[in-house]
């Protein structure tokens, strides 16, 4: 009896260490309510349960102050590791510079940084990523014999360097295509309303528009909005980046043409797992950069499972 | 290049100009450079207050926002763009808050051009905040909570570095201008000053060398130059006003100078120049542009044997060694010979030190008076060692000196006769009338020569010739002069010579006979012995053999007393008397005479006789002709040669009979050639010359007959044949 007791707490002890390393790591997000972040959060918590890590979220709600407070809670309590996905790539290098005075090792999970130490970045690859989605709409405007038309862009701060990288690699596409833009107009409260507004100017400035790219998913409502207001929903295509769930039947049903999906789910596994390598004292790669699907009517079913996990986040 | 005078007004002038454009240069740079300096601070200071005023809303809207990476970026871009800025320096209360500290603290520090945080670690290392002072600052407020503090601090050195480039990049500027200013300034300088300055130097200097030919400066140029060119011209005026009257001075100077027969000589010691006036080149037969200015030129006319001594009595003259320069010194004429020169001269001007720097001076020609003192040195040397007895009495006819040979001939000593008169010798032998002729002729013609028989100091008389000669000076007779010569003595030595030269002639002769005789002789020694022979020997004498030997010896015994009877006409005594005679008899008694002389020696005489005749003593022409023949033969005699010659010529020309006799005996030594008529001379042993002969032969010419006889070496050709030899010349008057 006593063995079986003993062996029992040896057991428990043991599945404890295994499943519990004691290390800690907070991720520090910049706005948890975005579906995309929240999806990412949660590949973080998975994965970090999974390698045994306390994993505590931090949301910035998208403000410098919460985010530099969150902070400053993080470091006053010591945790072994640190992923961040700041407001801003300019947010990230003061965040990081914290983080290195105390020497915590931090892995970046989208956004980018200006400066700043990290020990990995988890990016898309949001060039390839939107490149291959502007070929989608490139297809899809010729198919529709409207590719004389232009297409506005809805942005999200091209301060940032995935802004940036969409951008140019969407225009790439558009360019090769022989397809303009009608110009771009950057998100800054990341609104329904701000989305709605910049649609409007578009359809209102560019009679010649033919398709919206909006560089995020969830503002996607205030977009059609506008397209319906002005009543050229059989005119003007909407196509997106990132993906919203509703997504998995819009595109099929032609009400978007397609979007460009990010892998928050696996990005943010990846994160927890460079960091683990870290603590370690594995190998680390100091930059992952993930597919972004480019996902039309045409390959959605085949993608659908990838989509579901890592782009949406549905076990 | 001209070397540079360091006391030139020029110079010091350029320098002055160059000084105080230095100065003036200086000073205005600093002047500018402090004010630029004050400007820049002043800008700076300005420049950082509104670059704080736009920092500052920049970083309270980042503080606002929380973007300390932005903010942080604005400050570093701040100091990066803003050179001025050392240090720049933020204090976020807002982060600070939520940090749970003070401030949070971004900066950057400019670390020689490196800019670093201040969060970084090399910053602990660095006093920088500790030690900088100049720093303006501002607080940051949103909605007036003070939410940051802005500190920037100035670069001390920002406004020196920029002094010191703005001074490096517009020193080249200052440079130029300021070498452009001098340039200007030095070549304004000698324009209007340094080039009239130095022109109206040159125009001095020029005019002074040569007075001749002085030139007006030029009036036209700034007004205190043409003040001074007017004046300058004006002095120049006067100067040759006064050159020319000093010129005329001179003139007349040298003219008085020269009327004396001296020559005027000026020497400028410093330059070495000297002047020779026109007299001073003629005295020595040079024309006025035939001898050069110059020192040398005198010098080098002096006499070998004077120069070691004038030039050292100039010298002494010079060092003040002797007070007077008086030299006398022989110089060189044109034509070669010399000239006793008397040198005198006086300083005339002296250096600034006292050392004389122009001598002037006469040369006068002392060469009569050297010949004068020569004269009378030589007459000293006659006076005291001729054989004649000389006295010498003062205009009034007191005796003030007297010779040796004089004491020696009368018997007097000098002291007994000095301050007498020369009446104390008279004998009673000439009377008064006598001695009022001689006197006569003495103060009328002012000579007189003629015998008196003088009373000795023993008694004793002697016949003396005399002669007597007044000396006057400036046409006043100051002294009187007689020469005795003692006849009695001449006499017997002529009748000396005389005898002896006749002892040579009848020597001579007797040769003559003896050479004349011993053929003849031999011929009847020969003809009796045969004919002695002829009867002895032969029973059957040949009578025409005979008839022929006794011919023979008929012949050669009147040939002998014809010879005799020669011999005899020449040696009679009271021949001697002037007669007409044919000079080519003459010469053929002559060869006669010395025949067998001659045919002995195969001596060959050539005759080329103009047939004249002359009325002279004809005896005495006939014993110089064999005497002369007899001296050619004695040459011919000495030499060995083929053809031996003794050549007669006669002829006429200018009322002179010529006769010269030449043989081809080689001539007469140079040496000895100007004594052969010297009584006693000769060049053969004396047994066999007296030395008489050519002497008689002379006494016989000039004094007997009147004539002149000389002796002289010829090269002379005959039959293409060139010979050497004697010539005898005598010259008898012919009318």
């Amino acid at each position: 009896m006593s063995k079986i007791l003993f062996s029992t707490i040896i057991l428990f002890v043991l599945s404890t260490t295994v499943f519990s390393n004691d290390k800690k790591i907070a991720y520090l997000v910049s706005d948890y309510s975005i579906p995309f972040w929240k999806i990412m959060s949660s590949g973080i918590e998975d994965e970090g349960k999974k390698l045994g890590f306390k994993v505590d979220i931090y949301n910035s709600k998208n403000l410098r102050k919460n985010e530099i407070q969150n902070m400053s809670t993080i470091l006053n309590k010591e945790y072994d590791g640190l992923i961040i996905s700041p407001i801003s790539s300019s947010s990230a290098n003061f965040i990081l510079n914290l983080a290195n005075k105390q020497n915590i090792p931090t892995v970046i999970s989208d956004i980018g940084t200006d400066g700043g130490e990290y020990i990995s970045y988890i990016s898309s690859n949001n060039f390839d990523g939107a490149y291959n989605l502007g070929l989608i709409l490139a297809k899809s405007m010729k198919e529709k014999k409207i590719d004389d038309g232009s297409v506005g862009i809805i942005a999200i701060p091209q301060k940032r360097e995935n802004g940036k990288l969409r951008t140019k690699g969407f225009v790439k596409a558009l360019t090769e295509n022989g397809i303009s833009t009608a110009g771009i107009k950057q998100q800054e409260d990341f609104s329904l309303e701000e989305t709605y507004k910049h649609a409007k100017y578009f359809l209102e400035y560019y009679p010649n528009l033919k398709a919206l790219w909006l560089q995020g998913s969830d503002k996607y409502k205030g977009a059609l909005k506008a397209i319906k207001e002005f009543k050229k929903e059989n005119e003007v295509l909407l196509i997106c980046f990132d993906a919203e769930p509703e997504f998995l039947e819009m595109i099929p049903n032609d009400e978007l043409v397609g979007s460009a999906m990010q892998q928050p789910y696996l990005m943010g596994k990846n994160a927890v797992n460079q960091l683990n390598n870290h603590l370690k004292g594995d190998e680390v790669q100091k930059n992952v950069s993930l597919e972004i699907l480019a996902i039309s009517k045409e390959n959605i079913e085949e993608k659908l499972p990838s989509i579901k996990l890592n782009v949406l986040g549905i076990k | 290049m001209k070397s540079i005078n360091i006391n030139s007004l020029s110079v010091k002038l350029n320098f002055m100009i160059i000084t105080i454009i230095t100065i003036a240069i200086v000073i205005q740079s600093l002047y500018y450079i402090l004010n630029i300096k004050a400007s820049y601070e002043n800008n700076l200071q300005q420049q950082s207050k509104i670059n704080l005023i736009e920092l500052k809303d920049s970083i309270t809207h980042y503080i606002d926002a929380y973007e300390v990476t932005e903010y942080e970026k604005l400050l570093k871009t701040n100091i990066q763009h803003n050179k001025y800025i050392k240090a720049i320096v933020l204090n976020d209360f807002n982060i600070g808050k939520i940090l749970g500290e003070s401030s949070y603290n971004s900066g950057y520090v400019n670390v020689s051009n490196e800019i670093i945080s201040i969060n970084d670690e090399r910053m602990k290392r660095i006093n920088f905040f500790e030690k900088s002072r100049n720093y303006i600052s501002t607080d940051l407020f949103i909605k007036n909570e003070k939410v940051g503090f802005l500190k920037m601090y100035i670069s001390e050195s920002y406004v020196s570095d920029r002094i010191k480039n703005y001074t490096i990049n517009n020193l080249i500027f200052v440079i130029i201008i300021y070498f452009l200013l001098v340039l200007i300034s030095v070549n304004l300088i000698k324009r209007f000053f340094t080039r009239p300055l130095d022109n109206v130097i040159n125009s001095i200097e020029n005019n002074s060398s040569n007075v001749e030919s002085i030139k007006k400066l030029d009036e036209k140029s700034s007004y205190e130059f043409e003040v001074l060119s007017q004046k300058f011209n004006e002095m120049t005026q006067r100067v040759l006003e006064h050159q020319d009257t000093l010129k005329k001075s001179k003139l007349t100077w040298e003219f008085a100078l020269e009327g004396t027969g001296d020559g005027l000589w000026d020497w400028d010691i410093i330059s070495n120049k000297v002047y020779f006036s026109k007299q001073w080149k003629k005295m020595i037969g040079y024309e006025e542009n035939e001898l050069s200015d110059k020192f040398d030129t005198w010098k080098n006319l002096i006499h070998n044997d004077d120069i070691d001594y004038v030039i050292a009595e100039v010298d002494n003259f010079i060092r003040g060694r002797i007070d007077t320069l008086a030299v006398e010194h022989r110089l060189r004429c044109k034509d070669g010979s010399y000239k006793w020169i008397l040198s005198r001269g006086i300083i005339i001007e002296r250096d600034e030190l006292g050392s004389p720097s122009r001598l002037t001076g006469t040369h006068s020609d002392i060469s009569k008076i050297k010949e004068y003192e020569l004269g009378i040195k030589e007459t000293a040397v006659v006076f005291d060692n001729t054989s004649d007895g000389i006295l010498l009495t003062d205009k009034n006819k007191e005796i003030i000196n007297v010779n040796k040979a004089f004491e020696d001939m009368s018997g007097y000593k000098k002291e007994q006769l000095l301050g007498k008169n020369p009446k104390i010798l008279k004998s009673q032998y000439h009377d008064q009338k006598y001695y009022e002729n001689m006197w006569a002729s003495i103060n009328g013609n002012g000579s007189w020569s003629g015998n008196l028989l003088n009373i000795n100091a023993d008694g004793t008389a002697s016949e003396l010739i005399t002669t007597i000669n007044s000396i006057s000076f400036n046409d006043k007779i100051e002294y009187y002069v007689a020469v005795y010569h003692d006849v009695t003595l001449q006499k017997k030595q002529e009748q000396i010579i005389s005898q002896q030269s006749k002892t040579a002639a009848l020597g001579e002769m007797i040769g003559n006979i003896s050479h004349q005789w011993r053929q003849p002789l031999s011929i009847i020694s020969t003809a009796s012995t045969g004919l002695k022979f002829m009867i002895e020997y032969n029973d059957d004498i040949d009578k025409k053999e005979l008839i022929n030997q006794l011919e023979q010896i008929n012949t050669t015994t009147q040939y002998l007393s014809n010879t005799i009877e020669d011999f005899r006409n020449f040696f009679k005594v009271d021949s001697i008397e002037k007669t007409n005679f044919l000079v080519s008899k003459t010469i053929n008694k002559a060869i006669k005479l010395v025949k067998a002389n001659l045919d002995k020696n195969f001596i060959t005489v050539i005759e080329n006789i103009e047939d004249k005749t002359i009325y002279s003593y004809e005896n005495l022409l006939l014993q110089v002709l064999i005497n002369i023949i007899n001296n050619a033969t004695d040459a011919l005699k000495e030499i060995e040669i083929k053809e031996k010659f003794i050549f007669i010529d006669v002829c006429t020309k200018d009322k002179k009979l010529l006769i010269s006799i030449k043989d081809n005996g080689g001539g007469i030594s140079k040496e000895i050639i100007d004594r052969i008529f010297e009584p006693y001379f000769t060049t053969k042993h004396e047994s066999v010359g007296t030395g008489l002969g050519l002497y008689m032969s002379f006494e016989i010419i000039t004094k007997q007959l009147d004539g002149n006889i000389f002796a002289e070496n010829l090269t002379f050709k005959h039959d293409d044949k060139t010979y050497d030899g004697a010539c005898f010349n005598i010259e008898l008057n012919y009318n």
